[in-house]
């Protein structure tokens, strides 16, 4: 059985929400089964992703006032599962588990607890607690580090970054939803304070506070819906523990096999997609997925944003919203609430023309994986 | 931010890392190496990832080069004032075997493929110690020659934990 999304929601994203990630997630969700013309009665699965920092699914699923669920699971990680969430609900769906699944997304990125900063005392534990003494333990440094390794061995210079920021930020100023509008020029990306070299403050991603569902349904639920279903029509991962430090080619990320084996199992190719919501924590993953994902010959992407290639009138708009970097750090989910937008027709002046197939990523360094929406039924 | 008093983390040791940080303590420079094939690995594993083998730590030169490296410019934890280098250093003792740590040198002067000597530096005032790393001298010779065995910064050997044969000798 085919699955489609049917339903989205979100909340506004903010520095500060002043709401718990339990309100935020139930405000998401009863905005997504609301678009989809459905009531929470016609909803019997709902999942989320998280790292103790969100609200847990049946907890939601009570506070959206369903008594029981068929079927409720959260999963530890982090961006790295956005895809395979929704790909997840989909194989529930299809295996006659449940019949629509609310996958959502609930974090006070900004004013809660926020990734890249670590407030003491603490004990670091599992594979982190190798690096206590060098502090290497957030993310930036983490991707910093890669990106270095590119830069050597590819020679990307600051601009080849900065033209995914500058791109990106260019594609938000029109969009009411995003955290940063503001232009931005290659000047002012340069300018931007270090973080860790080779990162500078615009390289990495806008942290808020903000919610996410998606509804996902199967086709004998699409039918009673009132949107146009963004059907689902690949999906691939590929999650590996090496790591940051063991990972053996920091100059490719996850994608170097769930961007081939994605191209393999749907049929498609990079060259057939309208839309790319691609996971950008940091610009650096825009990049080294880029080049996984096919859409470029390593070291060449920062040339295909220069050239305008990755923007309206080019071979693929990325991140139409502004992406992570731009319009905010809703840990991905974000991602694939526009891919419905641009599918629908629905995004209004930021549309993607004739907008038919996307690509929505999610992860980055050894972890990732990757969907592909369509607008017609597979 | 809380009002909490801000302390340079620390490991929450388990049974697989207590022997790492006990050798540091005892001022030795450990990798887990598998009894069986031999290969080394960081971090520690109970078995062998390759093999299944028991792994047990050896100590290691402490020699190696740098695979990538950041300066940070951004304070995100206390007692770690930048800016300051952290690195992945291979070591010489097998292709791709990695560890992080502080390269203690002018930013400038830090390339990859620098090569690199570890030296073992406390945690503040924690009682743990960690390795680090200089910039090693250009003429020094390419291959490590000894195990690196350093004197405790502030406690004697631990009892059961320390190595006492060298055999970081690269394979």
């Amino acid at each position: 059985m085919s699955t489609a999304i049917v339903g989205i929601g979100r909340t506004v994203y903010s520095k500060s929400s002043g709401r718990t990630t339990l309100a935020m997630a139930i405000d998401a969700c009863r905005q997504a089964i609301a678009d989809a013309g459905l009531s929470i009665g016609d909803v019997d699965g709902i999942c989320t992703y998280m790292a103790m920092d969100s609200a847990q699914p049946i907890d939601v699923a009570w506070g959206l006032g369903r008594d029981e669920m068929s079927w409720a699971n959260g999963m530890y990680g982090g961006g790295n599962l956005v895809a395979d969430q929704i790909a997840t609900a989909s194989a529930v769906i299809e295996a006659g588990l449940c019949k629509t699944v609310l996958v959502y997304r609930s974090l006070n990125g900004r004013s809660g607890y926020r990734f890249g900063t670590v407030e003491g005392p603490m004990q670091v534990e599992g594979r982190n607690q190798y690096d206590v003494a060098s502090g290497y333990l957030v993310p930036p440094q983490w991707f910093a580090m890669w990106a270095r390794r590119h830069m050597e061995v590819y020679g990307d210079t600051a601009e080849d970054l900065g033209y995914i920021a500058i791109t990106q930020r260019a594609h938000a100023a029109p969009n009411e939803h995003a955290y940063r509008r503001a232009p931005m020029t290659m000047d002012d990306y340069l300018a931007g304070r270090w973080i860790a070299e080779p990162f500078r403050v615009y390289d990495c991603t806008s942290e808020v506070d903000g919610a996410v569902a998606i509804l996902v349904a199967g086709e004998d639920v699409v039918a009673d819906t009132n949107t146009s279903p963004v059907w689902l029509v690949g999906s691939s991962n590929s999650q590996s523990g090496s790591g940051f430090s063991t990972w053996d080619d920091p100059t490719q990320m996850y994608s170097r096999s769930a961007g081939p084996r994605l191209w393999k199992t749907t049929g498609l190719s990079p060259s057939d997609m309208d839309v790319a919501c691609m996971y950008d924590c940091f610009t650096y993953t825009v990049m080294a997925t880029m080049e996984g994902f096919g859409f470029c010959e390593p070291g060449q992407v920062g040339e295909f944003f220069a050239k305008g290639h990755a923007s309206y009138g080019g071979d693929v708009v990325v991140n139409p919203h502004g992406g992570l970097l731009s319009e905010g750090y809703i840990h991905g989910l974000n991602h694939h609430y526009e891919a419905a937008l641009q599918l629908r027709g629905t995004a209004g002046v930021r549309q993607v023309a004739d907008a038919r197939l996307a690509l929505v990523t999610a992860g980055a360094g050894p972890f990732g994986g990757a969907n592909i929406y369509s607008n017609e039924h597979p | 931010m809380t009002g909490t008093q801000l302390r340079p983390p620390i490991p929450l040791v388990d049974v697989d890392s207590a022997p790492w940080w006990e050798a540091l303590k005892a001022g030795t420079f450990t990798v887990d190496r598998c009894q069986e094939c031999r290969r080394w690995a960081h971090p520690p594993l109970e078995r062998c990832r390759t093999c299944g083998g028991q792994n047990t730590l050896e100590p290691v030169s402490g020699q190696g080069r740098i695979f990538s490296f950041i300066v940070v410019r951004h304070q995100s934890l206390p007692g770690l004032v930048p800016p300051y280098v952290v690195a992945i250093v291979e070591l010489d003792e097998q292709d791709g075997l990695r560890v992080t740590g502080i390269v203690r040198a002018d930013p400038e002067a830090v390339s990859i493929g620098g090569r690199v000597s570890a030296r073992i530096d406390p945690i503040g005032d924690s009682g743990y110690s960690a390795p680090a790393f200089e910039l090693t001298p250009q003429s020094d010779p390419a291959s490590p020659t000894h195990a690196l065995i350093c004197e405790a910064p502030e406690e004697g050997p631990t009892d059961g934990g320390s190595p006492t044969s060298l055999l970081g000798r690269p394979t």
